[in-house]
Formats: structure tokens, sequence, C-alpha cells
């Protein structure tokens, strides 16, 4: 009898561990589309996630305006002064792009149109401290799909990396999985960016001279089918030395503070959510109802995906 | 129907409850322990409650608590499914030994057990990363995640630890003696 027990748990675990390999095997790899039991957990999860992030997100926002009113009384002194020379600017800027359309449109360059950005908190991370991921509160729903770039008004997040009907995972740029095509906007040196367990960034430059200081302003490459060009990506923290025969490295501080993400906006093609419940599901408040694709392969960044060359 | 324990349906009340709880654990996880990182360092309650339930119940419910959380955790996360589920097994696991050769009620114990549990399960899922061709640095994960969520996990362990103690003691109290059967473990 207990010989029999035994032997039946043991098939048991064996079973289980056989289970376990074959969806580990299945899912090491990115995928564009996930099983129906994960997004069925997935969407089930979502409004708990949603709730106890607005909750933490609302402690957590009272404790800061309490400890930075006097900090924000000066920032908006600084503000002001800032604004008011910004305005001039900004006339001067108004004039720039009047002119600069006028001679792309001579140049025969199209702009990317019909592109919809649409806002999106973040409600969840990963448990585990290897990805950078994030959960946002909308999904195919509101026009969100794999693929589409996620951006702040500081810069780039990531990209959809897979969607459910109500939520969507974004890889970030310093996942390990992630490479991003870029330029040094001082030299127009073209580099890719790649993801660092820890979350860090990790520079490699696609030209054997690139020039390289600390400093250094990155952002996304006008040749990007994923990003829009002149996104910024980070800035350069200190440059590694060179090694024989490879080309230049740096570690670069990422533009947008990826710790601290609660907003984003999913830039859309503008045709998802017209197809899907409506046009009115993307746009508006971030708090209203609640894949993987290589662009293009980089030189010698096979095992990765995101962005690529042109 | 029959209620009673041991009985078919309350087990499957009993599995339906740890189902949800490992739901709701998930979700506090990446929803609020998200925004209260201390020194960059985020801690891993799937890990942190299949530590404790082991020290408090024994292997097999240390084990089967971190599989039912670690694989929870995998299915939000997307990416190797039953990694994080085989980890925190294995963490749930080694506490649950340890909690048989050592005498639990001082804080110091689970704080330990738990920090050592928390290095192991992250240096398994290395291991698992690298061994489907992930590119994870050993060292990188044990200076840079492993062990700052090590220390997160003890802080959190020795502030539940009394807690936990007080809830399994009147359990123990409520539930009638195991008839013929070697109890949890």
């Amino acid at each position: 009898m207990g010989d029999t027990s035994s032997r039946w748990r043991s098939l048991v675990i064996g079973l289980l561990v056989l289970i376990v390999l074959g969806a580990m095997f299945a899912t090491a790899r990115p995928r564009p589309e996930l099983s129906p039991v994960e997004e069925a957990v997935r969407d089930a999860l979502a409004p708990a996630e949603t709730l106890l992030a607005s909750a933490a997100r609302t402690v957590r926002a009272a404790a800061d305006s309490w400890r930075t009113t006097r900090a924000l009384r000066e920032e908006n002194e600084r503000l002001r002064q800032e604004v008011r020379s910004l305005q001039i600017r900004n006339h001067m800027l108004e004039e720039a792009w009047r002119e600069n359309r006028a001679l792309r449109s001579v140049l025969g360059l199209v702009e990317r149109e019909g592109e919809r950005a649409v806002p999106a908190l973040v409600v969840g991370r990963p448990v585990s401290g290897w990805w950078s991921q994030v959960t946002i509160n909308r999904g195919r729903r509101h026009g969100v799909e794999p693929r589409q770039p996620v951006v702040t008004g500081d810069g780039a997040v990531g990209r959809v990396l897979a969607v459910t009907d109500t939520t969507a995972e974004v890889l970030l740029l310093v996942d390990p999985k992630s490479a991003v095509g870029g330029v040094v906007r001082r030299t127009s040196d073209p580099v890719v960016v790649e993801g660092v367990p820890g979350g860090r960034l990790r520079l490699r430059a696609l030209v054997a001279d690139a020039d390289l200081v600390p400093g250094d302003l990155i952002v996304t490459a006008g040749f990007s089918q994923l990003f829009p060009s002149g996104l910024p990506i980070g800035r350069v923290t200190a440059v590694l030395p060179a090694a024989a025969g490879r080309s230049a490295e740096a570690w670069v501080e990422p533009a947008v503070d990826l710790s601290r993400l609660e907003v984003v906006a999913v830039l859309t093609n503008g045709e998802g959510a017209a197809s899907g419940a409506g046009a009115s599901g993307g746009a508006g408040s971030p708090d209203g109802d609640g894949a993987d694709g290589r662009d293009g392969s980089l030189p010698g960044h096979h095992s990765r995906d995101g962005d690529g060359s042109p | 129907m029959d209620y009673a324990r041991g009985s078919s349906v309350h087990w499957a009340l009993r599995a339906a409850a740890m189902t949800l709880g490992a739901a709701l654990v998930v979700a506090v996880q990446r929803a609020v322990f998200s925004y209260l990182p201390v020194g960059g360092a985020y801690p891993d309650l799937t890990v942190l409650a299949a530590g404790l339930m082991g020290l408090l119940r024994g292997r097999r419910w240390g084990a089967g608590v971190g599989f039912v959380l670690g694989t929870v955790a995998d299915v939000q996360a997307g990416w190797l499914l039953g990694a994080h589920g085989a980890s925190a097994a294995l963490g749930g696991l080694l506490a649950g030994w340890a909690s048989e050769k050592v005498f639990r009620d001082s804080v110091l114990v689970p704080v330990t057990v738990v920090a050592g549990v928390s290095v192991v399960c992250h240096m398994t899922y290395t291991a698992i990363a690298n061994a489907f061709g992930l590119y994870f640095p050993w060292r990188l994960g044990l200076l840079e995640i492993a062990l700052p969520t090590a220390a997160y996990n003890a802080f959190l362990a020795a502030l539940l630890w009394p807690l936990c103690l007080r809830w399994h003691r009147d359990r123990i109290l409520e539930e009638p003696p195991p008839a013929g059967r070697g109890g949890g473990r």
C-alpha cells in the first residue's frame, strides 16, 4: 500500500517536473501572443492591481508632497523664470519649424502621420528583479498592439511586448532583452543601447571611431522603425576602456526615471482603437476602465529583440 | 456536502483559497511593493511567503506555497514559465528542512533562513535562465539583485514572524490532533 502511494507520488512529481521544463522551454523566448490562460489570469488580476497601485500611489504622493513642499516653492519660482525664457525661445522654434516643414516638403521627406498617444497608468511590475517590465492599464481594446513604442515627456521608455484586452506588458529599455538603435546627438555617431540586468543601459558604438564623452545625450535614431526619431534615451555616464578590435562602449543613465514610472503614453498608429472598442477607449485620462517583434536585426544582436537597423 | 476536515470539498476549498491568496500576494508585490524600494532593492514576497510557510509548516507546505506563488508570478511575467515557481518551491523546501533542524522561536532564525533562501532562489533562477540561453551575469545578479532582495526580505521576515507564529499557534490550538497522520510535514 505504502509502496503504491510512494510510486504514485514519484510519478506525479516526475510529471510535474516534465510539465515545468516544457513550459520553461516554450516560454524562454519572446512570444507575440500569450496563451488564453495567461490572458485570463492577467485580465482577472488587472482590476485588483489597478486598485492597489492607485492606493500605493496616493500614499506615496501624500508623503512626497508633505516632504517636498518647500522644494516645490523654490522650483515654482525657478520654473516661472524658465517659462518666460522658453516662451521667447518657443517663438523662435515655431519659425524654425515652419521653415523645416517647408524644406522637408521640398526634399520629399514623409512625416510620420496618424500617430496617437494613448495615456496609460503603470499598474504592475514583475516579481523578479531580473526582468524590467511594467504592466499598464491599456490593452487591445484601446488600440494598443505589440511593438508599439512607449514614451513619457522625458524620453523613450520601452515598447509593448504583449497585450491582453485591458492590459499591456511593456518591455523597458533597461531589460536585458531590449536593444534600441540610437545616435549620439553631439556627433551623430550611430550606437545601440542595450539593457543590462539590474536596471542599467550599456551603449555600443556601431562605428569604429566613435567619439563618446560623459554627458553625451543619446537619442533614438532617425532610421528607427519603432521609435520616432530624436527621443532622448539617456546620457553617457562613463566611457568604458575600448578593448582591441572592439567598438567603444559606455554606461548610459536612462533619460526617464524607470524606477518611478507612473504615467506613460503608448504611441499607436490610431487604427487599433477605431477597429476595437471604439475610438473613445484610447484617448483621455489613463485612469479609465480599466510579442514580440524585431525591428530589423542589428549586426551582432540577433539574440535580443528590439529596435533595429535602417 | 461534506465540509469535514480531510474531505474532498475541504481540500478543494483549501486549494481555491490558496490560489486566491497567491494571486493577492502577487498583486500586492507587483502593485504596492514596486513603489516601496529601499536603496533600489525590492522584496520578493513569493520567496518570503514560501520561506515563512516552510518554517511554520514544514517542507511540503513551504514547497507547495512557493510553487503556487512563483507560478502565478511567472504567468504574470510571461517569461520562463515555471522558473520562479521551481526556485520558490526550492526555497520553501529548504526553509522547511531548516525548521526541522533549528529552534524556531528566536526571530533570528526566520531572518537568517529567509535571507538564505532568498539568495538561493535568485541564484537558482539565474542558473535556470542561463540554462535556457538567457544571459544573466552571476556576479551582477548576486550583488545587485539577490543580496538586496535578501536583505529586504529578511527585514520583512523580522516584522512578520511574530504575527505568523501567533497565527500558527492559534491554528494548532483550534485543530484536532491528526489521527494516524504525520501532520503537515
